[in-house]
């Protein structure tokens, strides 16, 4: 009977995976037995299960979200974002902080008794010195660039050791919520900086290579150890100057391991030897919500994927763009295809930004017969082929491409979908082709670093050029009427001309001289445990979180 | 003339070793990537991203790259590893041990399970042992190892609880002092015998879906060698002589059906090296073939091409040693 036992069980497990994940969430079996003090032990960890763990620690220079993971463990910046909130920050380093009548210069009163953990104090001029630093590199200095109208040396004054006055140079309202991104705005220990950087013919190496594998900021954690590909371990940080001395259960250790394989992080879930996981599959997330034993965010991110158009071939035309944008099942591909999981796309820019025109603006349907009548007005032949490349490794793009397939060969198009690893798709992307040699439609995602409409749709639609506008714009989309918007919104204050602003955009983008199919908005992928408390689910903190706040209940 | 044709064989694994770089670094930087953007991210300017390249030392055209490579090759360095930030060499030289002990294990495993059932199998040909035998051998010949490797963790960590997942060693667990660089090794000469067995334990998976094509092989290739003994005349005269079957079987046959068997083995710690690479990226076992399938989804040029060219140079150096061998067994093959 016991053998039978097994051998059903073994044959049940044949047969679920051969369907690539169990479909119903088996009720997980007994961990192995603990001592006591070996699960008190693991209640105090935090353990995380990740697709991957690339392991530059540098903040000035590693921008991938993973990367930025491991930096919010252990560096702060200014400010960071209120909770939930996308508008509201709150102090961290600064103490305060106040603007002059016209908004245009800042002052930030800073922390007193703040330490880095190399043992440095945090001041304004180690500040001033992490911010230079950051812009010099040049990968993520766009923010602290912007805001000092590339003049940091000038424009960053130190008045005292804890006051620093912020010269933006124009009027910015928005700076305090700008600096509440994680993106390069974290502040590294001047003395790790001086002792460890090295020059070379007159030219800086900024310490990279030292801040790549070692970590000295002010954040809650340290590292303990590190093993690339495998894990990296993270320890309190027992100088923070939070403290660690109130009723919450915080976490002593925080464990981040590099599962690349989807069911196993879905079976380290389950088993509880993982307490946080990607779920990158429709199918096992649902399950796993399904269990009723984690949290989820059913609120979509501040991101966008796209499918954008190269402006070559007859999509040149804006009325064969707009056909293939009728000729796509929105509702279909959002609810059907991935699950419900994503909504789908109401505006070129995510529907929960203050600047979103969304349904009050013009909005394709899925609609083959207008599509069909379009093309014939543009004059393109039947059977026309068109190509659509996409980055392997992101189920999503892939995704889209095969429902807009389905949706062309209703209108009489081909699609040819040609997959890249994402190496060759970023070459591709990102480099120097003339447009002739691009393909017809890419899949592609972005998000902000805050929000704010300049700084999301300058790099995605802006015409690429020289002084680094349209950095995300890999299909070279120019439209100069679309330019001029955007670079009158770097400056302007005014609502009412905002708004106005935001309007036009949207209208060019949609529909008038469409980008893109603005195909969907996504959810969280994170699952985390129920007894892990703390995370509030912000939509621009995407895929990583302030492990301060986070504690086992 | 044994001095000639040694120098003539070492001559030519050198050809061989300058070919596989030239080809590994073609191969690796004609694809139309560009690691320097991938590092640098999305939101880099092309400015950030040429100081990047340069840095990485990725600028320059092929000839001048392959040159610059070729210069540190031959002071050896492999050069950095864009994603461990380390020297390519030291990485291997980390991971290595995981790699060979994960292959050593797997093929002691495949011999102790699969030369008994050949044997067995032989031996009572046609019994039910002999079909069950030769079934088990198809399905280790037709299931892929990645089709085991989930299987294995879905019954054996997630249904079962008996075995842990990825790594060498639980959390907490400390290494063993390094000597040989195997922990289960490592943690016996030392005589930490809990860590030896949580070495062992979390050994288990990876090697025995590691092992689990070979053993199908060494079913097959030691029950054909065994039948084909079984009919030679001097097994006939051992019986004639009035010895029990058994012994004729493990006394004779067994020995002689070795000589072809022992051959394959020699081919099957390559298959197995290869085969660690999908094992140990499904089963997180943090070795070379972990390291290598990571540096290659992250465009790590000098990550694959030292992988690749370290794995070359080992086979080609045993190839040469057992060229050299039959050269020193039969004097014929010199000529050669």
């Amino acid at each position: 009977m016991k053998s039978q036992s097994f051998f059903a069980l073994v044959a049940s497990a044949i047969v679920l995976s051969a369907c690539g994940a169990p479909q119903a969430a088996p009720q997980p079996a007994a961990p192995a037995a603990t001592a006591p003090a070996a699960s008190a032990e693991r209640a105090r960890t935090l353990i995380l299960a990740m697709p991957s763990l690339p392991v530059n620690l540098d903040p000035g220079v590693a921008t991938s979200g993973a990367e930025n993971m491991l930096h919010r463990a252990l560096y702060e910046g200014l400010v960071n974002f209120k909770g939930a909130s996308t508008t509201e920050v709150e102090p961290v380093l600064a103490e305060s902080f106040e603007p002059n009548a016209d908004r245009s210069v800042w002052t930030f009163k800073l922390r007193r008794g703040v330490k880095f953990t190399d043992g440095a104090d945090f001041n304004a001029e180690a500040l001033k010195i992490g911010y230079k630093r950051m812009v010099d590199i040049g990968l993520l200095g766009n923010t602290i660039n912007r805001f000092t109208s590339g003049d940091v040396e000038n424009n960053l004054v130190v008045k005292d050791e804890y006051t620093l006055e912020w010269r933006c140079g124009f009027s910015c309202p928005d700076l305090p919520l700008a600096l509440g991104t994680a993106y390069g705005t974290f502040v590294v220990s001047p003395k790790a900086l001086k002792e460890n950087e090295k020059i070379e013919n007159g030219k800086s190496d900024h310490a990279m290579p030292w801040f790549e594998r070692n970590a000295a900021g002010t954040g809650p954690y340290m590292i303990e150890s590190l093993k690339p590909n495998e894990e990296i371990v993270f320890v309190r940080n027992p100088n923070y100057w939070r403290g660690w001395g109130d009723d919450k259960q915080r976490f002593e250790r925080i464990i981040i391991r590099n599962v690349p394989e989807p069911s196993t992080r879905r079976q380290l879930l389950e088993r509880g030897d993982a307490d946080i996981s990607l779920i990158t599959t429709v199918e096992d997330y649902k399950a796993l919500r399904a269990t009723g034993r984690f949290q989820g965010s059913d609120k979509p991110l501040f991101r966008i994927n796209y499918i954008v158009f190269t402006k070559r071939g007859v999509l040149k035309d804006p009325r064969v763009r707009q056909a293939i944008a009728y000729a796509f099942d929105y509702e279909g591909y959002a609810n059907n295809v991935e699950g419900g999981l994503m909504r789908r796309g109401t505006s070129p820019w995510p529907s929960g930004m203050r600047s979103a025109v969304g349904t009050r603006g013009f909005q394709y349907t899925y609609d083959p017969e207008k599509a069909r009548a379009l093309l014939k007005e543009a004059g393109v032949p039947e059977g026309t082929e068109l190509t659509y490349m996409y980055a392997t490794g992101y189920g999503y793009y892939e995704r889209m491409g095969l429902v807009l397939q389905a949706g062309l060969e209703q209108i009489g198009l081909k699609l040819r979908l040609e997959e890249r690893d994402e190496a060759a798709f970023n070459d591709i992307f990102y480099g120097n082709r003339p447009v002739e040699e691009l393909p017809d439609m890419m899949g592609y995602a972005w998000w902000p670093d805050y929000d704010d409409f300049y700084n999301y749709v300058n790099p995605v639609f802006h015409t690429r050029n020289e002084q680094n506008d349209g950095l995300g714009n890999g299909a070279r989309y120019s439209n100069p009427e679309l330019d001029a918007l955007i670079q009158q919104s770097k400056f302007e204050t005014d609502p009412a001309k905002l708004k106005a602003i935001y309007e036009r955009a949207h209208q060019i983008l949609m529909f008038e001289d469409p980008a893109a199919i603005y195909v969907a908005e996504p959810q969280e992928e994170i699952l985390i445990v129920n007894s892990v408390k703390g995370h509030p689910w912000n939509p621009i903190h995407v895929k990583t979180f302030d492990f301060y706040s986070l504690y086992r209940e | 003339m044994i001095a000639q044709f040694i120098l003539r064989r070492l001559l030519g694994l050198l050809a061989v070793l300058v070919a596989i770089s030239a080809m590994t670094f073609v191969l690796a930087r004609v694809v139309p990537k560009d690691p320097a953007r991938l590092i640098a991210g999305p939101r880099a300017s092309q400015q950030a991203v040429e100081a990047l390249r340069e840095r990485l030392g990725l600028n320059g055209t092929l000839v001048e790259q392959y040159v610059r490579y070729m210069g540190g090759l031959l002071q050896g360095d492999l050069g950095m590893s864009f994603s461990t930030k380390r020297p390519v060499l030291e990485d291997i030289r980390i991971f290595f041990p995981a790699t060979a002990e994960l292959t050593l294990a797997a093929l002691l495993f495949s011999l102790l399970v699969g030369l008994p059932i050949g044997v067995i199998s032989a031996a009572w040909k046609d019994s039910a042992f002999d079909y069950v035998g030769r079934f088990l051998s198809t399905l280790g010949v037709s299931l892929p190892p990645f089709w085991v490797a989930l299987v294995g963790q879905l019954v054996g960590y997630y249904f079962l609880s008996v075995l842990p997942v990825g790594g060498r060693l639980s959390q907490g667990v400390a290494p063993p002092p390094n000597i040989t660089g195997f922990y289960t090794l490592d943690s016996l000469l030392t005589g930490q015998w809990g860590t030896f067995l949580n070495a062992l334990w979390h050994l288990v998976l990876p090697a025995f879906v590691l092992s689990f094509g070979v053993i199908a092989v060494f079913v097959r290739i030691m029950r054909a060698s065994m039948l084909d003994v079984m009919r030679q005349d001097y097994i006939r005269v051992a019986r004639a002589k009035g010895l029990t079957y058994s012994v004729v079987v493990l006394r004779h046959a067994v020995r002689n059906a070795m000589i072809p068997t022992l051959t394959v083995i020699g081919l099957q710690v390559g298959l197995l090296m290869s085969g660690s690479f999908l094992t140990e990226s499904i089963l997180q076992w943090p070795g070379v073939g972990l390291y290598a399938a990571n540096a290659l989804l992250a465009a790590d040029y000098n990550a694959t091409m030292g992988v690749t060219l370290v794995g070359a140079t080992i086979y080609t150096i045993a190839n040469a040693l057992v060229d050299i061998a039959y050269g020193i067994v039969d004097p014929r093959l010199r000529a050669t």
